[in-house]
């Protein structure tokens, strides 16, 4: 027989949740209800009995009051039986929260320090999920969240490799799980208006099905139409509405208009809506073509996306998709490809196979972070401490007089939760402000490149993770220091507090965390001292560089991909040719120019950071477990270091015949012979470079010229060893030029542009700035990281001062009677100040000592073992902390050689 | 008046469910009902009424709603709820069960066993 057990269904544990719910929420209301349910039922009882014996009104409602029981009980027994009988213990009121507020304001200098540890802390914690989070958002387009990137995983490369038309034809024609399958090329265009010359645009070539997938229509006339894809049809364009605005004055009979896009006519045939973009931040949509009978070895690389099929989940879509993909493999491609399927924001993750969130990056920044946070947590754990500790005799009066301990526990959790509320929302304004800040820090060009889909708002989710953390703070700062408080006779604690004392000791658990507090500070302080040598040493390099970068523009020019899909066979052949030719005729014309003092070709500039190549060196001994010596490497033109003014230090530049397939000349830098060759002649040595897989290392090369620094990389010069290669004209898909120019760089900008257009039409220039801005841009971000660091640092070592503060001051107020009694029977100031300065000095020592190897692996890490100065580094680290030692002692010192003898022994000090 | 008989450990959750699944009914109406239902047979304790009720509408098998009492006073009256007839239904199958296992058990003669 089961007769109503507690009915454990879904929908039993629903109904006493909301019941649970609305008892909590309207306890009040509903208590007056149950009063008028039971005076109700006793004026119907004593009708009853009027009725039924004959009862005057007075003896039949006392009659009914008997036959009814204690009202007080049944309520009692009635909130029992709705579950909430144990929320009332827990139960705070308004007068918790007042309490709260007015610890804050009796307390100034804990709540400070508590809010600034705080406010930092949270963020600094939420940081990680927020930022993925934010970059992960959909795509902000009907149905955003359905819409995924198809793509190709190669297990070899560790890489996203780029399907290509031959793909996205077989993979539309047979993919179920898809609503519809489209495909894009990310491209820039030079776009001439009527006037004002031309500018590059960003855009992509887009397959007639892309708007379709996004589910976007257009604001004027009509998207992309599968008619516009076919090779030999009118070039038509869609444009977004930031340019119809922009560029064309927002012209109302844009529809129809023909516009110059990379030197061809289009006719405009539609504006999309305000705010839309795609796939990052294009504003410009053209037809992709695909040219008929390609063989598929030659296909063209695209971007795969689709939409979901109604009902379709991840698993069931990358079934089908690896099925199918298996049907569309080429011969002789990548045999290590794994079709993915992946939410579109992938297509910023290219070397990402699983989510962002299981990275080690994001793993290791989302540790640190949450370790800057339970840091930020222990001290003002700590301080609550201290402050609770204080209030001993108070709490053990409660006690005593009657109050429940689960009731102080409360409200000293309710006390704290004020303060940690605060401390998130001033966090959540922190965290809200921070994007704007970094932009603001940031080059403008870095902003630009940022997906227009990213969120960086601060939402529910990430209020709701600071809420959690604010009452997870609560929790470990009130609660904890509460339930010893609370766990501890009440006699002796008011024995003890009327004696003179506080009612608890510390125990060993703050003197470690003051030790580990001192540790992360001294560590913190190896990592800051670090950072600032690096700016030291980053400023330093501008003198190394022999450039007067200021003097120079950087610009980069390439063509339009692809420029004719109709031609068919040798699009790359053609590409080169015609490359070459442009870069020939531009230069030369540039250096004709009066304003012109001369112009260098490379695929990247002096200052940019230079990418990096693994090489061997013939005759010397391969370092184990790096496989090769790792050196920057440049591709410049054979005249690149004429033009640069650079001198060739010990044997030749380049030269024509070092170009092709037969050249195997390279020239390295001064760093490259001190620190690969050891100082060595390094004329007629030969070097090849190593691919960093498993594969043949390329064909031997022979040094023939050595030069000196021209900054391969920003930071710390000593490491920029490098190589530089010739190359010959239209071998660079994007060329970089370094523009020489009499007067301001700047300036020259219109000269550049008019003559580019002139060479060719659809040339694509894009304007860098002074080469010392490229630098800059660098150089802000060193500066912000080290700005940064500094800021933590200064936080560390404001939360490990306040903590050891606060466990002084704690220590001295629990010993003010011995005090007292060493000083009446005759013990020097001396004394006194050793007997302090002991327990805060021994703390201070653990900590420094276990903060020295933490120091040690932030400086090894970061210089490597070449660097001097660690030494140096813990000295300071140390004279830091004793400086912070000195200052949180005096206080409390001070104020145990005031205390009277008298005083202290009568108890009441 | 009848002869009064205790209430075993459980029944008057199944009382006030098949009390208000005959209608609806504020609390002294439940009572008046299970009287009325039970020939007077089993007495309802007054306190441990609404405690009952309470349980029931927090677990969802009843519900209420104020409404007007015979007297023209407001009143909170309780009903079924879907879950709650389920369960009823449930709890009557088991106590028929419950009946006739106790009948033949206390039945039973020597004879028979």
């Amino acid at each position: 027989m089961s007769l109503i057990p507690p009915a454990m269904t879904p929908s039993g544990i629903a109904a006493r949740l909301r019941s649970l719910w609305r008892g909590m929420r309207r306890r009040e209301a509903i208590e007056a209800e149950m009063r008028e349910e039971f005076q109700h039922h006793l004026e119907l009882l004593t009708e009853d009995l009027m009725r039924r014996e004959g009862l005057d009104r007075e003896e039949a409602y006392r009659r009914a009051r008997l036959e009814f029981g204690h009202v007080e009980g049944h309520l009692e027994d009635a909130r029992a039986s709705r579950g909430l009988r144990g929320f009332d213990k827990i139960a705070f009121s308004w007068l918790d929260v007042k309490l709260g507020l007015r610890m804050l304001a009796r307390h100034p200098g804990l709540t400070l320090v508590s809010t600034f540890a705080l406010a930092v802390g949270i963020p600094v914690g939420l940081a990680p999920s927020h930022f993925v989070d934010g970059l992960m958002a959909p795509l902000p387009v009907p149905e955003g969240q359905q819409i995924r990137i198809l793509r190709l995983w190669s297990t070899a490369q560790g890489q996203a490799v780029s399907p290509t038309t031959h793909d996205y034809e077989i993979w539309r024609m047979s993919l179920s799980t898809f609503e519809e399958i489209a495909a894009f090329r990310q491209t820039a265009y030079n776009l001439d208006a009527d006037a004002g010359g031309s500018t590059v645009v960003r855009g992509a070539e887009v397959s007639a099905s892309a708007f379709a997938v996004l589910r976007v229509a257009p604001l004027l006339g009509r998207p992309i139409l599968p008619a516009d894809e076919v090779p030999g049809e009118a070039d038509v364009a869609v444009i977004g509405y930031d340019l119809w605005q922009s560029r064309f004055g927002g012209d109302p009979n844009i529809v129809g208009r023909s516009i110059r896009v990379g030197g061809v006519y289009r006719t405009v045939v539609g504006v999309m809506p305000k705010g839309f973009r795609f796939p990052m931040q294009e504003l410009l949509w053209t037809p992709l073509r695909v040219a008929p009978g390609r063989a598929p070895e030659s296909a063209e690389p695209v971007q795969i996306f689709g939409r979901l099929a109604e009902g379709v989940d991840d698993a069931r879509a990358s079934a089908e998709f690896a099925a199918v993909a298996e049907r569309s493999a080429v011969p002789g491609r990548d045999r290590h490809l794994r079709p993915q399927v992946r939410p579109f924001a992938y297509i910023l993750l290219p070397g990402l196979s699983g989510g962002l969130k299981s990275s080690p990056e994001f793993l290791a920044s989302q540790s640190l972070a949450l370790m800057v946070l339970l840091v930020a947590c222990i001290n003002v754990a700590m301080l609550v401490f201290a402050r609770t500790a204080t209030r001993g005799n108070e709490l053990a009066v409660r006690t005593a007089l009657g109050a429940s301990r689960t009731r102080i526990v409360t409200q000293v959790f309710v006390e704290c939760l004020v303060l940690t509320i605060l401390a998130s929302g001033a966090g959540l304004l922190l965290l809200a402000s921070l994007p704007d800040l970094i932009l603001r820090v940031v080059p403008g060009t870095w902003a630009a490149a940022l997906p227009y889909w990213i969120r960086w708002e601060v939402g529910p989710t990430t209020a709701i993770r600071a809420l959690a953390l604010a009452c997870v703070g609560a929790g470990v700062a009130g609660v904890v220091p509460a339930l010893r408080f609370t766990g501890m006779q009440v006699q002796s604690t008011i024995q003890r507090t009327r004696a003179g004392r506080t009612g608890v000791r510390f125990g060993g658990l703050p003197g470690f965390l003051i030790a580990v507090d001192v540790a992360v500070a001294v560590g913190a302080v190896g990592f800051a001292m670090t950072a600032s040598d690096l700016v030291q040493r980053a400023g330093s390099a501008t003198a190394a560089v022999g450039i007067p970068a200021d003097e120079y523009l950087a610009a980069s020019i390439r063509l339009p991909s692809p420029i004719d899909p109709a031609s068919g066979a040798g699009p790359e052949g053609k590409r080169r040719t015609r490359m070459a030719g442009i870069q020939d005729e531009l230069v030369r014309r540039l250096r004709e120019d009066p304003q012109v003092r001369g112009v260098a070709v490379a695929d990247v500039l002096p200052r940019m950071d230079h990418p990096t190549h693994r090489i061997e060196v013939e005759g010397v001994e391969v370092p184990d477990d790096h496989g090769g010596f790792t050196t920057r490497v440049a591709r410049v033109a054979v005249d690149f270091f004429d033009s640069m003014a650079q001198p060739i230090l010990a044997g030749r530049g380049f030269n024509a015949g070092d170009i092709g397939e037969a050249g195997s000349a390279v020239i390295v830098n001064t760093t490259f012979v001190e620190r690969v060759l050891g100082g060595e002649p390094a004329i007629g040595r030969r070097i090849r470079f190593v691919p960093r897989g498993d594969g043949e290392p390329g064909p031997w090369k022979e040094i023939v010229g050595v030069v000196g620094h021209l900054g391969m990389r920003l930071i710390s010069p000593e490491n920029d060893q490098g190589v530089y290669l010739p190359v010959a004209p239209g071998e660079l898909e994007t060329v970089r030029l370094a523009i020489h120019v009499r007067g301001d760089p700047l300036g020259f900008v219109p000269r550049l542009q008019e003559v580019a257009a002139e060479v060719a039409p659809d040339l694509i220039v894009s304007v860098a700035g002074p080469l010392d801005d490229i630098y800059e841009g660098d150089w802000y971000l060193i500066l912000a990281l080290s700005l940064g660091a500094g800021l933590l640092v200064a936080i560390l070592l404001a939360l490990a001062a306040s903590g050891v503060y606060a466990i002084m001051s704690f220590a001295v107020s629990a010993r003010t009677t011995e005090i007292g009694i060493r000083s009446a029977l005759g013990a020097t100031r001396r004394d006194l100040v050793v007997l302090v300065a002991r327990r805060a000095v021994t703390q201070i020592a653990v900590g420094v000592l276990i903060g020295m190897p933490l120091a040690a692996l932030f400086l090894v890490n970061e210089s490597g073992s070449r660097y001097a100065g660690a030494g140096k580094t813990l000295v300071v680290g140390i004279l830091v902390m004793a400086a912070v030692a000195l200052a949180a002692c005096t206080g409390p010192t001070l104020r145990a050689l005031r205390i009277d003898p008298n005083v202290a022994l009568k108890g009441e000090g | 008046m009848t002869q009064q008989a205790d209430l075993l450990p459980g029944t008057l959750d199944l009382l006030i469910l098949k009390a208000v699944s005959l209608g609806k009914l504020h609390g002294y109406g439940v009572l008046l009902r299970i009287e009325q239902i039970t020939g007077g047979a089993l007495e309802i304790k007054q306190g441990a009424l609404y405690p009952a009720l309470y349980r029931l509408e927090h677990q969802g098998l009843i519900e209420s709603e104020w409404g007007k009492s015979e007297n023209n006073r407001r009143a909170k009256f309780y009903r079924l709820t879907a879950a709650g007839r389920r369960r009823l239904g449930e709890e009557e199958a088991s106590w028929r069960r419950f009946v006739a296992a106790m009948a033949a058990a206390l039945s039973a003669t020597p004879q028979e066993v």
